[in-house]
C-alpha cells in the first residue's frame, strides 16, 4: 500500500497469546533493527501498522513482526501487575501536555532529539525536589559523590549493560590518529546521508559510551576494590538512545537521575531500598499526588534477556513507583533495584569486612517527576498552592 | 511419572545424577544452580511438560518438591 515514498504494512496480531503494553513497547523499541528503513509503528487493537521506506516486501515485514511478538510475548509473565501500594488523589490532572505551555514560557528550550535546556520556575523546582532526594540521601548516611559523563565501555560490557541494552547506548569516540581523517573532519561542511558512512571511518575506537545511568560511574570506580556497607548518592545526566517514542518530558535522551547506591548484604540492601521506597509514597501522598508502587522489569532488548526478564520479575527485584501524568496516562518516575550480587561480582568488588557483598539502588528520573508534578498542579508553577510549595521546598 | 521426567532435565542442566536428586533438593545443593540457570531450568521444564508457570509461582518455589508439584496441578498428574 503505497503512500508517496513510504509504505503501510498492515500486520494482525491475532492468535498470538500474553499481548500487553509491555510488549507492544519492546517489540517497537525492537523493530527499527529489523526492518529496513522504518519510519514507524503503531498499534491499534489487534493490529500493528509499520510505515517503512518499501525496502522490504509485505511478508518480510509481516514475517519479521510476527516472529518478533512471538519471542517477546514469551519473555513475558502474564501475572496481573502486582501493586505493593496505591494511593489515588481526587484532583483532577491537566488534560493538555503542560510541556507545550513550559516550551511556550521558555521555560524548556528544546535542543533537539529529546534534549533540553531548562530554566526559570521549572528549573527551582528541578533544584529543590532535587534538595529533597539529598535530604533523604544524607539522612541515610549517605555520601554525596560527583561523577563524569562517560563509562568505559569495558565496564559497561563486564556489567553486562551492552548486552541487555545494546539499543539504548550511545558510544563516543575521538577522531583516529590519522591526519588525512583530522582533515576530512575538519573539512566537513555537512552531515548529508553519503557523508554519514564517512564520518563514522574517521572515527577511532569507541572507548567510552555516555552514561546511561548515574550508578555505573559508583561502581566504575570501585571496580577491583572493596567496599563496606554503606550509601553513596549523586544526581547527574543519563543518555539513553530511544529508537522510538522520543517524547516532552517523558521521554528524553538525555535527562537527569538522582540515584542512591546500596552496597551491604542483602537484608541491609532491601531494608534501604524498602525505606528509600516508603519515602517516595509518603512524599507524593503528602502532596495529594496519586501513586502506585508496582513490580517491575528493565526494558531489555527485545528477548535477549529472557532469563533476567522473569527473574526479575519472579523475585520482584525491581520495583517502579508510577506516577500520572496529563490526559491520565501513568509513568515510571523513580525505580528501586536489588542487583544482588550480580553486578558486584562482574566488576571484582568485594567486601572490606569479609561479609557477602551485594549492591542495590534506587533512582528518580528528575523530568518525569517534574512532568507529573505540573500534570498535577498546572505549568504556572509559581502560581501552585501553598501547600504543595511549601511540601516542594519552593 | 513427572518426577522421573523432572529428574532427568535436572540432572542433565546441572551435571548431576539423578539418583541424588529428591523433593528436598534446594538449588543451594546443587552446584551451578544459580539464579540464572534456575530459570533456564524453568524454561526447559515449561518446553518438556508443555506448562507456563507464572512469576510468583516461580519465586514461592523452595525445592525441587515444589516443581513436581506444581507441574502435577498444572498438567493435572
Amino acid at each position: 500500500m503505497p503512500n508517496g515514498n513510504k509504505k503501510v504494512t498492515k500486520v494482525s496480531l491475532r492468535g498470538i497469546e500474553d499481548i500487553h503494553d509491555d510488549v507492544h513497547k519492546s517489540v517497537r523499541e525492537s523493530l527499527p533493527y529489523l526492518v529496513k528503513n522504518l519510519v514507524s509503528a503503531s498499534v491499534d487493537g489487534d493490529e500493528i501498522e509499520v510505515t517503512h521506506q518499501g525496502l522490504s516486501s509485505d511478508d518480510e515485514v509481516t514475517e519479521a513482526v510476527l516472529n518478533l511478538y512471538n519471542r517477546i510475548a514469551s519473555s513475558f509473565r502474564s501475572d496481573e501487575p502486582n501493586v505493593s501500594h496505591s494511593f489515588r488523589s481526587d484532583a483532577p490532572l491537566t488534560k493538555s501536555d503542560p510541556f507545550l505551555w513550559l516550551v511556550d514560557a521558555g521555560q524548556i528550550r528544546p535542543t533537539g532529539n529529546g534534549k533540553f535546556v531548562y530554566s526559570g520556575a521549572l528549573n527551582e523546582l528541578f533544584s529543590a525536589f532535587d534538595e529533597k532526594l539529598r535530604s533523604l540521601a544524607n539522612s541515610m548516611g549517605a555520601v554525596d559523590e560527583r561523577y563524569p559523563t562517560t563509562v568505559r565501555t569495558e565496564t559497561l560490557i563486564d556489567a553486562g549493560y551492552l548486552a541487555s541494552f545494546p539499543h539504548h547506548a550511545y558510544f563516543s569516540a575521538p577522531v583516529q590518529f590519522s591526519e588525512e581523517s583530522l582533515n576530512k573532519v575538519r573539512e566537513r561542511r555537512t552531515l548529508n546521508p553519503e557523508d554519514r558512512a564517512e564520518i563514522v571511518s574517521d572515527l577511532g575506537l569507541p572507548a567510552e559510551v555516555l552514561a546511561p545511568t548515574v550508578c555505573y560511574h559508583c561502581f566504575e570506580a570501585r571496580r577491583n576494590g572493596m567496599v563496606g556497607s554503606g550509601l553513596i548518592t549523586a544526581i547527574n545526566k543519563c543518555h539513553r538512545h530511544e529508537p522510538v517514542d522520543v517524547n516532552g518530558l517523558e521521554r528524553l535522551t538525555t535527562y537527569w537521575m538522582r540515584e542512591i547506591v546500596a552496597f551491604g548484604q542483602g537484608e541491609e540492601i532491601q531494608a534501604a531500598l524498602d525505606r528509600m521506597a516508603q519515602w517516595t509514597i509518603d512524599f507524593f501522598q503528602e502532596l495529594d499526588v496519586s501513586v502506585d508502587l508496582v513490580a517491575a522489569n528493565d526494558p531489555f532488548f527485545a528477548d535477549s534477556s529472557i532469563e533476567k526478564r522473569i527473574f526479575q520479575s519472579a523475585y520482584e527485584l525491581k520495583r517502579e513507583i508510577k506516577l500520572p501524568v496529563f490526559g491520565g496516562k501513568w509513568i515510571a518516575a523513580a525505580s528501586f533495584n536489588h542487583h544482588q550480587a550480580s553486578i558486584v561480582d562482574k566488576l571484582a568488588i568485594s567486601s572490606s569486612n569479609d561479609a557477602s557483598l551485594e549492591s542495590g539502588c534506587a533512582g528518580w528520573g528528575i523530568e518525569r517527576v517534574l512532568l507529573a508534578l505540573v500534570s498535577r498542579f498546572g505549568p504556572e508553577i509559581n502560581s501552585w498552592p501553598s501547600h504543595a510549595r511549601t511540601t516542594l521546598g519552593l | 511419572m513427572i518426577t522421573d521426567k523432572l529428574n532427568q532435565i535436572i540432572a542433565e542442566c546441572f551435571k548431576v545424577e539423578t539418583g541424588n536428586i529428591t523433593r528436598e533438593t534446594t538449588a543451594e545443593q546443587v552446584p551451578g544452580w544459580d539464579s540464572i540457570s534456575h530459570i533456564r531450568l524453568i524454561l526447559q521444564v515449561e518446553k518438556a511438560f508443555n506448562v507456563r508457570f507464572r512469576n510468583q509461582e516461580i519465586g514461592k518455589m523452595k525445592n525441587v518438591g515444589d516443581l513436581v508439584d506444581l507441574i502435577s496441578e498444572k498438567t493435572g498428574g
